[in-house]
């Protein structure tokens, strides 16, 4: 993904914001981006750092959502963005610390039903803890743990080729050895030809492992996101603060 | 952790990195993320509350060809801090106590 892809999906994932929030929202991440840039940063790094523009625009929509339900209820007429307090006297954050612990339970609902967005648990929503590690612990036994075992197979499968690759171009290099032994007893011919199938096959042996460790890398920091997400949605009574980690 | 308990603390340590001189986005930070995690989809909603509630104020400024947002702190800002010094001082006790007997 560009440094242009991200910032199109997410200006297309908070077009519902008035247009000097969505502003905001493009500079900060602009100057952000110019900043890790001049430090060195790739490209890919930062949007990497940045995560999902999708989980981005949702923290910042239901950020947003919250602010304003907060002013609602307090009763002050609302401006598009919440500016309007200005700079408060002491007295006038009283109401706030009152209001504070009902603004939590919405933002608990809004978040717990945004943090993980995969198909089915999204009706979930309002479910208490116990309900969901039921019903996760009642969808893995009714999938026959299906989805556990796909990703230690998935592990499985990535660490044997892995194995392979190391095992092919450790062959490689023996029969390397040989042919050269060939060479040197006079059949040139045959010898020429066992090198350099020899030589592929150590290229190719080294090309898969490093392809593989790549795969290993990558499927890991999957693998790590999706039980982090998994254990929050289990875990958290209140909205998930970090994410991209 | 606790996630209202953590929004209130990034609150504070964004405001402690903003008291010697005024600071941007990037900057805030890596100065606090020794302390405490924070990403950058963390700081923007701490940024705006602290702006909305008068902590802080910004300006624009050029940098590099460029325009750079700076963030300063206010009176209501320093004094968030010194009310916060209270909370935490609490909060130490706390920890003292569960550290020492809940181990």
């Amino acid at each position: 993904m560009t440094k242009y892809e991200w910032e199109t999906e997410l200006k297309r994932n908070i077009h519902r914001l008035p247009d000097d929030e969505i502003k905001r929202v493009m500079e900060y991440y602009g100057e952000l981006f110019d900043d890790k840039a001049e430090r060195g940063e790739s490209e890919r790094e930062i949007i990497f750092e940045f995560g999902n523009p999708v989980d981005v625009a949702d923290k910042i929509l239901s950020e947003y959502d919250g602010e304003l339900k907060n002013e609602i209820e307090r009763g002050v007429p609302v401006p598009p963005i919440s500016k309007g307090e200005g700079v408060a006297p002491s007295n006038a954050d009283a109401p706030r610390e009152t209001v504070a612990p009902k603004r939590r339970s919405i933002t608990v609902e809004n978040t717990s039903a945004r943090s993980d967005g995969a198909g089915a648990r999204k009706s979930s929503s309002g479910m208490s803890r116990g309900m969901r590690v039921l019903l996760f612990v009642l969808i893995n036994v009714l999938t026959c743990f299906a989805f556990f075992i796909c990703f230690a197979a998935i592990w499985i499968v990535l660490g044997s080729l892995t194995v392979a690759g190391g095992a092919m171009s450790l062959g490689g290099v023996a029969a390397t050895v040989v042919s050269c032994g060939a060479l040197f007893c006079g059949h040139i011919g045959a010898g020429l030809a066992q090198l350099g199938m020899s030589v592929a096959l150590i290229g190719i042996g080294i090309l898969m492992t490093i392809v593989l460790i790549k795969s290993i890398i990558l499927f890991g920091r999957i693998t790590k996101r999706t039980f982090v997400s998994i254990k929050n949605w289990l875990m958290s009574n209140a909205p998930k603060e970090t994410e991209n980690a | 952790m606790d996630a209202q308990l953590k929004k209130g603390l990034l609150e504070v340590c964004v405001l402690v990195s903003l008291k010697k001189e005024e600071s941007y986005g990037y900057k805030i930070i890596s100065d606090i993320s020794p302390y405490i995690e924070i990403s950058e989809s963390t700081l923007y909603p701490i940024l705006k509350r602290l702006e909305a509630t008068g902590c802080l104020t910004t300006r624009s400024k050029e940098y590099n060809g460029r325009l750079r947002k700076y963030y300063m702190i206010t009176e209501a800002g320093k004094r968030k801090i010194r009310d916060s010094l209270d909370d935490l001082e609490e909060l130490r006790r706390v920890y003292e106590f569960v550290y020492r007997e809940g181990r």
